[in-house]
């Protein structure tokens, strides 16, 4: 191999895993102070630090640290009777998938290095998305193997709920994208994206796939955010009353699901961004600079587009991610029946009929 | 036909008549009719523009409070506590103090009313005989167990001295859930200079915050 191609890889890998895992944390100290802004509080802010004598307090970035600390000196403990191996394995079930799924996302255009081109993406799959879907799905054994692994008919029971609830709801996901599938004809993120910086639709908007597919992202969007077990439907851990597969969880282990649920959420965001939203691809922005669709342009070098690209990924990540944790912190959660009848008789034949009309507009 | 349209009848009766001279005017009251829910409509049945509207609540305080932030205003309602201390009304009941005479000695002449009139049983007092004989008794100790008291300021209503107040200072969190406030330390409170502390405090509650506009 390569050995320029293998180093950049190598690069990419640690770099990715250094962010996605750093972005992970960070997301505790986004979901506090969010919520906080939003229900006119101040948030977590009281974790200081003191450098020369002076306290420093870093609009609470700090709590993460500090929870951090606070879940790896706790008792790690596991119940009576609990089978220790499907105890302990279960949270890295959960962690594991999340940061796989993170291999396959294009997080900016490709790069000439050395006369090579180096996709920003640690493995260009051509099988993008279903390896995607694939890998986000076994997920779920976390939460199976978890609940029952921990001796609680609790857990037990929230683990059926979550069991119940992903199924549902990742037939609907897989259904939702498949009009995009047909759309963009490949299954590749990277020219998924390719092929969103393509030709204006009716001559000004940028060919993203919500233009072509509003139906198909109202439906992944929903189902995807079922798939995060977060609040409105975080039916499975149910943490204000009734409790869920992670219920005899502590210290890091419990940190471990929790760190996982944020990667997830990351990871939509960018799913999002990617399908729907062209990824990286900035409206207007071609290999040369900008080309309005009146006809004006402006000429930019190769450093400025790059930077204007990969600037729009980090900002549209940062939107979805923003509008997630506003529909976390707005939405109750649903009742349990409610759950089950938007997954199977709203939203699955919703992403069937999507597929029939895309196919059938595709055909002709 | 439930009870909740009979409520909704009466409450909207109200206003209409005068009320009874004794009896303050009621609210407009209007209850949820249970058993004959509303029917949500085609757009409330659809639920994404009710999302959507939501959204635009929680977005509107989030984008609101953060333009504050941004311009270095406070974006919350809330009191940062140790920092920023919550002004309250001058009628509110905090920490105990004994009154003085013009000597320093205390007003108080321990003839028990307060430790009579506390419902919860937190003023412990031993009674001494005084020098000057036109004042009869001077209390030896004065006991307030101020992990029991509730604030209920009746002490200082029983009091026939004004020997007791209740000041509006709400700061009484301790380290030792043992510690008792005893005579010296209710005699320490000083009048002119709380005075002084409880202006600006006074002056803030009259009149509305400058961040909550």
């Amino acid at each position: 191999m390569d050995p320029v191609l293998l180093a950049a890889t190598l690069v990419k890998i640690g770099l990715v895993i250094f962010l996605i895992l750093n972005l992970g944390g960070l997301m505790t100290w986004v979901e506090r102070k969010q919520s906080a802004v939003m229900q006119d509080r101040v948030g977590a802010n009281r974790a200081s630090i003191r450098i020369f004598g002076r306290e420093i307090r870093a609009l609470g970035l700090l709590h993460g640290i500090t929870d951090g600390v606070k879940m790896i000196l706790k008792e790690d403990f596991r119940p009576a009777g609990a089978n220790k191996f499907l105890f302990n394995l279960a949270p890295y079930l959960a962690l594991v998938p999340a940061l796989m799924v993170v291999a396959v996302i294009p997080f900016g255009p490709p790069i000439t290095l050395f006369d090579r081109e180096i996709p920003l993406q640690i493995a260009e799959l051509d099988a993008g998305l279903l390896f995607v879907f694939a890998i986000a799905g076994a997920g779920i054994y976390s939460a199976i193997i978890g609940g029952w692994a921990s001796n609680n008919k609790y857990a037990l029971l929230g683990a059926l709920r979550a069991s119940n609830q992903l199924i549902a709801y990742e037939v609907a996901l897989g259904f939702s994208v498949i009009g995009l599938l047909m759309v963009f004809g490949t299954a590749s993120l990277s020219r998924i994206i390719d092929q969103q910086g393509g030709e204006l639709l009716f001559g000004f908007l940028p060919p993203w796939g919500i233009f072509f597919q509003p139906l198909g992202f109202i439906l992944f969007f929903t189902a995807a955010m079922a798939e995060t077990k977060r609040v409105p439907f975080d039916v499975p851990e149910g943490e204000s009353e009734i409790i869920g597969y992670n219920v005899e969880y502590s210290g890091m282990k419990f940190g471990v699901f929790l760190l996982a649920e944020f990667i997830e959420t990351l990871i939509l965001a960018a799913m999002i961004a990617i399908l729907f939203f062209g990824g990286w691809q900035f409206p207007w922005l071609t290999d040369g600079g900008f080309v309005f669709p009146g006809g004006a342009s402006v000429a930019l070098g190769a450093v400025p587009v790059f930077l204007l690209r990969m600037g729009a990924f980090a900002f549209k990540v940062v939107a979805f991610v923003w509008l997630l944790m506003a529909i976390r912190w707005t939405l109750p959660r649903f009742r349990y029946d409610q759950v089950m009848a938007l997954g199977w008789k709203i939203l699955l034949p919703l992403a069937i009929a999507n597929t029939l009309l895309t196919a059938f507009f595709v055909l002709v | 036909m439930g009870h909740g349209h009979d409520h909704d009848a009466h409450g909207h009766g109200g206003h209409g008549h005068a009320p009874a001279a004794s009896q303050p005017p009621r609210p407009d009251w209007k209850f949820l009719d249970l058993e004959n829910p509303t029917e949500l409509g085609f757009w409330e049945k659809l639920y994404l523009p009710e999302i959507v509207k939501g959204l635009a609540i929680t977005g509107g305080h989030f984008f609101r409070n953060m333009a504050k932030w941004v311009t270095g205003k406070k974006g919350a309602v809330t009191y940062q506590y140790p920092e920023e201390v919550r002004p309250v009304s001058p009628r509110s009941r905090g920490k105990h103090v004994l009154m003085q005479r013009e000597d320093g000695s205390p007003r108080c002449v321990a003839c028990y009313m307060c430790a009579q009139a506390c419902p919860a049983e937190c003023i412990h007092i031993v009674a001494g005989e005084h020098p000057d004989p036109a004042v009869e008794k001077y209390p030896v100790r004065f006991d307030i167990d101020v992990s029991r008291c509730i604030f209920c300021g009746m002490c200082e209503e029983a009091c026939p001295k004004d020997a007791i107040r209740l000041t509006t200072d709400y700061h009484l969190a301790l380290y030792d859930r043992r510690k008792i406030y005893d005579k010296e330390f209710l005699l320490t409170w000083n009048q002119q200079q709380a005075a002084a502390d409880e202006m600006p405090k006074l002056a803030s509650f009259a009149k509305p915050e400058g961040d909550k506009k």
